[in-house]
């Protein structure tokens, strides 16, 4: 490169400079003049003059590695009961130095089977609204925060999966320009529901005679029922205790029937526990049915005695790992749910 | 005494069939009909082929001997005895054409044998009818015989030597005689009437030596009962005595008491087998009272039970709903409820306990009730006194006088078949009806539901085995503690099981595995030490909704076939197989479409010898039950269970009163 620019030079000193050096001067200047050309346009193509109202026109940079805007969503981790919303509050955080405008997060479900109802505002707030499935903030200013606490109403339709994944995208616009990023909200374990039952029977519903003993009950005589306890969960639980207290007058006479768990009776207590270690939702509904005699006092003459008070469950959700817990009604002579001999529950004398 | 011989020699080469020594079986109730029509026709027979111990007159013999041979053809075990009057014969038998019997007696009779009065007329106690004159005080024949010897060969020739009978029924075997004919008897034909005490004595001593030379001339093998009042002196030469009209008014006192107490020593004094008879009548074929009064009286003891018209007319076919019961073998002796459980005899609450119930007399003449306290029984299913035989299931009862009840214990576990632990069988023979209370199957040595067999057999007194298959696992216990347990298919697999058994007097010799849903339609053949002997699949191997199985000789070839029903998803066909899985038949049970699974099962539930095949849908049917011979041939179908109910059924085959024939037992899950 220098030997052939050395030979170009060389060439043209020997054919023009040095016959006339008023040509070697002309080729200064002219390369003066292409220099300084170039030097203009460069500073001018970078030159932003400070110009009164031409400011707006001016962009601040913006690291598109590294947006301004900070979406989280809390709670990090979160449960819900099905039909029930999820309380989720969106928080925008502006770490840039030009306000964000025209923030739309929008929400929703990735995982089959699942769609979102609705949004709705917990709590008003003049710099939001919920609009469908999104939520719109109107600006943020830099350096400066934005929060919103919204509730969720997810559908669940034909499905059996209990954990919601789901998405937030969120769109904003930033020095005139639309940006748009999505982001993974936590998941969503919707909580099992475990239902459980009892129910008194002297004759099943089908009409075999379970029970023995006079109906109406007489004083003095006994008459045996058959108590039908069932939980069913749409979840695995684990720990399952049912529990139960006999009144005075009522004793377990030995029978049942357990098609999971284990029973126990503390006769000092007169309380019952049937306990399950572990209650799939595969197994479908885990029973226990076993035989108490009441043996009517003269005191129960006229009324229904209560055969079995104070029921109560609590399970441990497995995936949610939260406990569940409900109450079950008094059972009492009037077999309520025994077709065949409802209202003979009042104690006769004889 | 060539002719003893003889007679001997036709019973032993002659006889159309062997009648061997008499067993009297060993559960209960015990029947006797009192049968005395000459002639019976064949349909008769068939009836009378019902009852345990038969007393038909000996004219049978010779007017209806083909039907006499169906009796014993119908009903090996039955014991048929020949009734013949001790002590009198009709007059005027040369009017009576289907009399040959009576009239070869007659032949050989001898005027000096007849009971005469002081004044030489014959002495009658029977219309149409004259008395012998069983003591040595009658003449003797040109042989040295009277009437007491003539007899005894009469009945080993005549009767005995046809071998049809297993004994005689010798009526009037009283141990007295000056009652008859106000006591002006000559025993002795000198023309003088002895006086009471003479005439009871020589009459005793003569009627007892016309039954040891019975005894003698028959052996000891052939039975001999009597009838009338009970005579000590008489019973160590008897088998039993007939207590007729009970409780007879002749009969210690006349009481209830009186007559028990007579019935109740009876096998402390007759020979073996005893086998004491309580006859009670009553015009009223329907007096089912009556008939409970007199079947509890002699269900406290070890006898038969006998209930007709009258003494006039002994010659019914009366079935009642309490002879269908089959109440097993009896474990205690009678007690009293009402004086804390004594067996001192007096009127009073008794009770008697049974293997598979119990049976209770009201002795008092006052209305008793009865609490049972932590137990309880079950009333029998009857047609004929639906208010008294309702099925239900009681703790107390209320017991008019003389009135009694027949109760069965109540159902908790199926033996010799496979059920589900916990769930609810219902009760069905196989016309289906439903013949017990349904019941919880449960037994808390096994998880809840999973498929349980307990073996049961002569040999459980000594150790009881028993099978569960749950989560993938088959598990043997003894005495109810678990003692081996291997995973029928892989380790991996943890789901529901099919069991089948076959069972040899309470111990395995083959188990028949089949995967629950969710597992393939894999059946697998274990030996009675786990050995795997088979294994094949029944359908669709791709399929998932397991395979139910069982097991029995449904073609009558001696061994035992494999029968499968296809679990959820698969049509509903039913396959047969070897035990070495080569497909023998297969035929649909339901319509085509159906896809809910068959739960299939196996037992002679009708008594054929062969095994049915029985089928209910698994899931998502009604409770359609329905009966197949081996071939497929439909026999019979109805509904377990409300027809709207999808439950889904489990079938098991148990004898539960253990009559040779399986019940039907329908479970399900829940309600």
């Amino acid at each position: 490169m220098i030997r052939h620019f050395n030979r170009y030079f060389r060439s043209r000193w020997e054919r023009f400079y040095l016959k006339n050096h008023w040509h070697l001067v002309l080729d200064l200047s002219l390369i003066m003049v292409t220099i300084i050309l170039a030097a203009s346009l460069f500073f001018l193509f970078f030159f932003r003059p400070a110009l009164p109202g031409l400011g707006g026109f001016v962009r601040p940079p913006v690291d598109l590695n590294n947006p301004p805007l900070e979406v989280t969503f809390t709670p990090s981790e979160s449960t819900a009961k099905t039909g029930e919303p999820v309380v989720v509050v969106v928080r925008l955080k502006n770490g840039g130095s030009v306000t964000v405008n025209d923030v739309i997060v929008s929400l929703k479900p990735t995982t089959e089977g699942y769609s979102l109802d609705r949004l709705e505002e917990q709590v008003d707030s003049p710099g939001a609204s919920v609009k469908g499935s999104s939520i719109i903030f109107q600006g943020i200013l830099p350096h400066s925060e934005e929060e919103l606490s919204f509730l969720a109403y997810i559908r669940q339709k034909n499905t059996d999966t209990r954990t919601l994944k789901w998405q937030a995208q969120i769109e904003y616009i930033l020095n005139g320009q639309q940006f748009k990023f999505s982001t993974d909200l936590a998941n969503i374990h919707l909580a099992a529901e475990l239902s459980a039952s009892a129910v008194v029977y002297y004759t099943s519903p089908q009409g075999d005679q379970l029970g023995i003993g006079p109906i109406p009950p007489i004083v003095g005589i006994p008459t045996n029922y058959w108590v039908f306890w069932s939980v069913q969960g749409n979840g695995d639980f684990s720990d399952l205790s049912l529990s139960a207290r006999l009144p005075r007058g009522v004793e377990l006479t030995g029978q049942r029937s357990l098609l999971a768990g284990e029973l126990n009776y503390n006769p000092d207590s007169r309380q019952l526990i049937w306990k399950i270690p572990e209650l799939q939702v595969a197994d479908g509904a885990s029973r226990l049915r076993f035989e108490i005699q009441l043996v009517p006092a003269e005191s129960q003459v006229g009324v229904s005695p209560v055969l079995v008070e104070a029921g109560r469950y609590f399970a441990t959700d497995k995936l949610t790992g939260e406990e569940v817990a409900g109450r079950l009604p008094d059972l009492t002579t009037e077999l309520k749910e025994d077709r065949f001999n409802a209202d003979q529950g009042e104690v006769i004398a004889e | 005494m060539k002719k003893i011989f003889l007679g001997s020699l036709a019973i032993t080469l002659l006889a159309p069939f062997a009648v061997h020594a008499a067993t009297v079986k060993n559960v209960y109730p015990r029947l006797a009909n009192y049968y005395l029509r000459w002639e019976i026709t064949d349909s008769e027979a068939a009836e009378l082929a019902k009852w345990d111990l038969l007393i038909l007159d000996m004219e049978v013999q010779e007017n209806s001997r083909s039907e006499l041979i169906k009796i014993r053809t119908l009903n090996p075990g039955i014991i048929i005895l020949a009734y013949i009057t001790s002590q009198e014969i009709l007059d005027n038998l040369e009017y009576y054409d289907d009399a040959p019997l009576r009239r070869r007696l007659a032949t050989g009779l001898k005027d000096g044998w007849w009971l005469r009065d002081a004044a030489g007329k014959k002495v009658s106690n029977w219309p149409y009818t004259s008395m012998f004159n069983l003591t040595d005080g009658a003449q003797t024949d040109e042989s040295g015989q009277r009437f007491n010897d003539y007899l005894p060969e009469f009945v080993v020739e005549e009767i005995q030597a046809t071998g049809l009978w297993d004994g005689v029924f010798y009526d009037n075997t009283w141990g007295d005689v000056s009652w008859v004919n106000s006591a002006t008897l000559d025993m002795n034909n000198d023309g003088l009437a002895e006086n009471r005490a003479d005439a009871d004595r020589l009459w005793a001593e003569g009627f007892k030596k016309m039954l040891a030379k019975t005894r003698m001339l028959a052996g000891s093998e052939f039975i001999i009962i009597g009838n009338g009042r009970v005579y000590d002196g008489y019973q160590g030469l008897l088998n039993g005595m007939m207590l007729e009209s009970f409780p007879s008014p002749w009969e210690n006192g006349g009481t209830w008491t009186g007559s028990m107490q007579t019935y109740l020593k009876l096998p402390s004094l007759n020979l073996v087998p005893s086998l004491p008879i309580i006859n009670i009548y009553d015009k009223n074929q329907t007096n089912y009272r009556r008939v409970r009064f007199g079947l509890t009286s002699t269900l406290m003891g070890q006898g038969y039970f006998s209930y007709d018209y009258d003494v006039t007319s002994h010659g019914q076919t009366w079935w009642y709903d309490e002879y269908e019961v089959n109440l097993g073998p009896a474990q205690t002796a009678a007690y009293n409820l009402l004086a804390g459980g004594s067996q001192e005899l007096k009127p009073g609450l008794w009770r008697r306990d049974f293997k598979n119930g119990v049976a209770i007399v009201n002795s008092t003449a006052l209305k008793q009730s009865y609490f049972l306290e932590k137990e309880e029984l079950e009333k029998i299913i009857g047609s004929q006194d639906p208010r008294t035989n309702n099925g239900l299931k009681i703790n107390y009862f209320t017991l008019e006088p003389q009135d009694g009840l027949v109760l069965l214990k109540t159902n908790t576990e199926i033996t010799n078949s496979s059920f589900n632990n916990g769930y609810f069988y219902r009760v069905f023979n196989h016309e289906g009806s439903q013949v017990r209370n349904g019941f919880f199957a449960y037994t808390g040595a096994y998880p809840g539901g999973a498929a349980v067999v307990l073996a049961s057999g002569s040999r459980d007194s000594e150790t009881t085995v028993s099978l569960s298959a749950n989560r993938g696992w088959v598990t043997l216990y003894r005495d109810g503690k678990a003692i081996a347990s291997f995973p029928p298919y892989t380790k991996a697999y943890n789901r529901e099981l099919n069991l089948a058994t076959q069972i040899d007097d309470g111990y395995f010799k083959k188990v028949v595995v089949g995967a629950g849903p969710g597992g393939g339609p894999q059946v697998r053949v274990f030996s009675a030490v786990g050995k795997l002997e088979g294994s094949w699949f029944a359908y669709n191997k791709d399929l998932r909704g397991g395979v139910d199985v069982a097991l029995g000789d449904v073609n009558g070839d001696g061994s035992l076939e494999v029968i499968t029903g296809p679990g959820r998803g698969d049509e509903p066909r039913i396959k047969i197989f070897t035990i070495n899985g080569d497909l023998i038949n297969s035929f649909l049970s339901y319509d085509i479409k159906f896809r809910g699974g068959v739960s299939v099962a196996a037992a002679d539930i009708n008594g054929d010898g062969r095994a049915e095949i029985v089928t209910a849908p698994a899931s998502g049917g009604g409770p359609h039950i329905l009966i197949f011979t081996g071939k497929g041939e439909r026999l019979s179908s109805w509904f377990a269970y409300d027809t709207s109910f999808r439950g889904g059924y489990k079938l098991s085959l148990s004898d539960l009163d253990g009559d040779g024939r399986a019940e039907i037992l329908v479970g399900i899950k829940n309600f």
